[in-house]
């Protein structure tokens, strides 16, 4: 296993590879790799020298990470009595269904399929045309069906291997009107559902959803798509090959592919894994009813164009069925999907110094059925995961933004507050919207989350903790309602110094921060004080509970 | 001696036996009961009574097997809906003009206002572009249509055509008629009849004659799936006055595993059916009904 992850963070997993012997920083440079006799002596990742963060704020890092939202004051408590709660909780956790949101996002920030644009818009289909409003909602829908599909393989105790293996698929209502597909599962939202136009059982490599991210043409041949799930599934990154084509000369592109020194060393593996795919070759990749119907008199286009038998690195398989399910057998498959999710949950790329640490989590995976919670579990119980300080000269993230999901349900779930327009979740979305300016993965020319922070993220921050801040006051101390329950306990007429008023700043900073400070408290009733003095009490508050949503420790986990 | 001949030049395949079953000189394989029956020669029939071809191929025991009734009946099931032919799209076509006014959908019988189509008082929806071409002269008519669009009527109901579909009929002097089209691409009219009714995605084409009495000498290539159907590919598949029924070959898909099934047609409308690297028996292809179809290319 260990030979496996090493290969894997040798070529950076999506990088360029560095050369033999050396491995790639999170900053990009290739360094020389780390041996096990002196991991922690001289370690330049720094590892050896890093913190973990305290009980509360490891609670607060790993409820977002799962859940997307804060601890409940009353989960906070129970870490406070007791550090070791925090397991159990975890445990928990990891069976909350706000989970499966979270994996398309950690999942979505490396396959790339949540875009805000397809080569198919909402408006070409005639009953969705006269409404502009559906167009977040279609891109999401389309972009997250195979993440969806992943995210409930993951969640329903079914090992990691089916996402590539089953005929099922997620889809919502939006798009089982649309598509050639029956719900099997019935009910509304996401529903479990299944193709009715013949496809083979490929899991995600059969979802509508991951070709349209990744389209073909007639010349290309399903290469870009092969390319794709190369990378995805098993981190072999087709494209970070060196090459060069001084000597194509006038030699026929086809033939190069195939004769060609410069070209057979990708070809041979990618074109035998594209003759699976024709089956999805659309007539005209901008028809909708082309695209997003599976095509079998078209499968045996591919091999017949490409000059190629089926395979997968060398393995004969019959079709897509075959090469889907050669993937799932394939010994890299599982060390790709951990270094995904730890590159989701570390907030850097995976280092050749952590090969140790990743070893030991697909080894927990493996030995748990594949079951992909098993997975999360062992990553959170690393060191790099709970790193929480470091010593000067250290390397490590201990301090990662929340990405624009867990800060949008985070905030709507502290403070009742939701940013859209429009049908436009503006901290998911680009075309209207702050998704990028977040830091987030828009998946075709920002491709990683941001990481470290920069004024667009400042200036998006001040905005939702303004709007977010008013929604909370105006909702729970000047129209009286319960709300989120944020200010629960206050009155706009309490002041500094009453126990009502500071046991409920004390409180409110605790639940948005996991973090007491008397100090930090103290200068809260200051700023309370000012602007009351000017502008009263519920203005007082909006400062107050903007200040802190702005808090460089709300805005990181 | 033309099997034998193939086989010398590495040309065809030796398919293995079904178990149970052994092969002939000739090529068939007979269900072997001993080996002095069966009409076999027995020198050419395997030790084994199951023949896997001197490959070491044979079925995969993960598969469940094909029987040749089975592949009969989906070949027969998609070939009654019907091969896509453009008569019928054709005639959809012109009907959804009959919603049409000025600039929506466009000049006869384009839809010219691109992705975001338009709509009519009326009620009707026209998406997506199309170009219609047509034309007559010289004994030729000739027509294609290629879009991505789809046309909503006022009562609801829906034709989608995306692809491209072309026509052409050459009428010679002495009544016979040359033939050349190809339907490629996903189609379906919740007013139709048949394949558009039902549906189908495609990728087909046939060029040839109808004699002027009528017979068909026709080279179909491609195939076709009807929506929740059984898809199904001709490869090469003559139909012509030289010898009864067709040749080429005709591929079946079973949608339960993707798998397909091949029936070699050699001036005959049955023929050995291989499955899964097995020939596994002989299946026909209903050849009354495929003409029938075919025939109405001819009604314009």
């Amino acid at each position: 296993m260990r030979t496996l992850l090493a290969v894997l963070l040798a070529a950076g997993c999506g990088e360029a590879p560095c050369p033999e012997g050396e491995g790639r920083t999170a900053e990009g440079v290739c360094l020389p790799l780390a041996t096990d006799e002196h991991a922690g002596d001289g370690d330049p990742t720094g590892v050896s020298t890093v913190e973990p963060l305290a009980a509360p704020r490891l609670a607060r890092r790993m409820s977002l990470d799962i859940r997307g939202v804060l601890p409940t004051a009353s989960e906070l408590a129970e870490v406070e009595a007791d550090p070791s709660a925090v397991e159990r909780l975890r445990s928990g956790w990891l069976s909350d269904p706000r989970l499966e949101a979270r994996l398309v996002h950690l999942f979505g920030a490396v396959w790339h399929t949540r875009v805000d644009r397809f080569d198919i818009n909402y408006f070409e289909y005639d009953t969705l045309r006269d409404d502009p409003t559906v167009e977040h909602a279609f891109d999401r829908a389309v972009g997250e069906e195979p993440l969806r599909l992943m995210a409930w393989v993951a969640t329903t105790d079914r090992p990691w291997q089916e996402i590539l293996t089953t005929d099922r698929t997620r889809l919502p209502p939006l798009l089982l009107d649309l598509w050639p597909a029956e719900s099997v599962s019935g009910g509304g939202g996401w529903q479990e559902a299944r193709y009715t136009d013949g496809r083979p059982a490929a899991g995600v490599l059969a979802t509508n959803g991951l070709w349209w991210r990744y389209p073909t043409s007639a010349s290309n041949k399903n290469r870009t798509r092969a390319a794709a799930a190369a990378r995805l599934l098993v981190c072999v990154d087709l494209l970070d090959r060196e090459i060069t084509v001084d000597r194509l000369g006038a030699t026929d592109s086809e033939d190069a592919v195939r004769t060609s020194p410069e070209c057979i060393g990708c070809h041979s593996v990618l074109d035998p894994m594209a003759s699976t795919m024709s089956g999805f070759n659309p007539d005209n990749p901008h028809s909708g009813p082309e695209t997003h119907r599976y095509h079998p008199e078209r499968e045996h286009e591919g091999p017949t164009e490409l000059g190629v038998s089926p395979a997968w690195f060398g393995t004969p398989v019959e079709d897509l069925g075959g090469l889907a399910s050669t993937i799932a057998d394939d010994p890299r498959f599982l060390p790709c999907t951990v270094s995904q999710l730890a590159r989701g949950l570390w907030g850097r790329s995976p280092r050749p110094s952590d090969e140790a640490q990743l070893a030991a989590v697909v080894d927990a995976l493996e030995a748990g059925g594949a079951r992909l919670p098993v997975a999360l579990a062992a990553l959170m119980d690393g060191p790099t995961y709970r790193a929480g300080s470091q010593g000067a000269g250290g390397q490590e993230v201990t301090a990662r933004w929340l990405w624009p999901d867990q800060l949008s349900t985070a905030v709507e779930a502290a403070t009742g507050f939701r940013w859209s327009w429009l049908g436009f979740e503006l901290l998911d979305d680009d075309t209207i919207g702050y998704r990028v300016l977040m830091g987030g993965v828009e998946g075709v020319a920002t491709t990683a989350p941001q990481d470290r922070p920069g004024l667009a993220m400042a200036a998006v921050w001040k905005r939702v903790a303004e709007a977010a801040a008013d929604h909370a006051v105006a909702t729970e101390l000047e129209a009286g309602r319960a709300g989120a329950g944020l200010l629960a306990g206050v009155s706009l007429s309490d002041v500094p110094g009453d126990p009502s008023f500071d046991d409920a700043l004390s409180d409110l900073r605790w639940r948005l921060l996991a973090e007491r400070d008397p100090e930090a408290e103290a200068a809260l009733a200051e700023l309370w004080s000012a602007v009351s003095a000017q502008a009263g009490p519920a203005v007082a508050w909006r400062a107050v509970v903007a200040a802190l949503l702005r808090d460089p420790r709300f805005v990181t986990r | 001696m033309l099997p034998l001949t193939l086989l010398v030049l590495g040309c065809v395949e030796p398919v293995p036996c079904a178990p149970g079953y052994g092969r002939t000189a000739d090529g068939v394989c007979l269900a072997v009961v001993s080996s002095d029956t069966a009409g076999a020669d027995a020198a050419e029939l395997p030790a084994s009574a199951a023949d896997t071809g001197g490959t070491g191929a044979g079925a995969d025991p993960g598969v469940e097997p094909w029987l040749p009734s089975d592949i009969q009946s989906a070949l027969a099931e998609s070939i009654g809906v019907g091969p896509p032919t453009p008569t019928e799209l054709h005639a959809a076509w012109i009907g959804v003009f009959d919603g049409a006014i000025p600039n929506c959908p466009g000049a006869p019988y384009d839809f010219t206002r691109g992705v975001e189509g338009c709509s009519t008082p009326a009620g009707w929806v026209y998406t997506g572009p199309a170009d219609h071409d047509a034309g007559e002269g010289n004994g030729v008519t000739r027509w294609a249509l290629e879009a991505d669009s789809t046309a909503r009527r006022p009562d609801g109901t829906l034709l989608v055509v995306g692809g491209v579909v072309s026509w052409r009929r050459q009428v010679r002097e002495d009544g016979s008629r040359f033939l050349v089209g190809f339907v490629e691409g996903t189609f379906a009219d919740d007013r139709g009849a048949g394949w558009l009714g039902r549906g189908a995605s495609t990728r087909w084409s046939w060029v040839g004659d109808l004699t002027a009495d009528g017979v068909l000498d026709l080279t179909i290539d491609g195939g076709f799936t009807p929506h929740r159907g059984t898809a199904v590919r001709f490869e090469e598949l003559v139909l012509g006055p030289a010898c009864p029924g067709a040749t080429g070959t005709v591929h079946v898909r079973r949608n339960t595993d993707a798998r397909w099934a091949q029936v070699a047609l050699s001036c005959s409308s049955c023929g050995p059916a291989t499955f899964d690297g097995v020939e596994v028996g002989e299946v026909c292809l209903d050849m009354d009904t495929l003409t029938a179809h075919l025939l109405r290319l001819e009604v314009e």
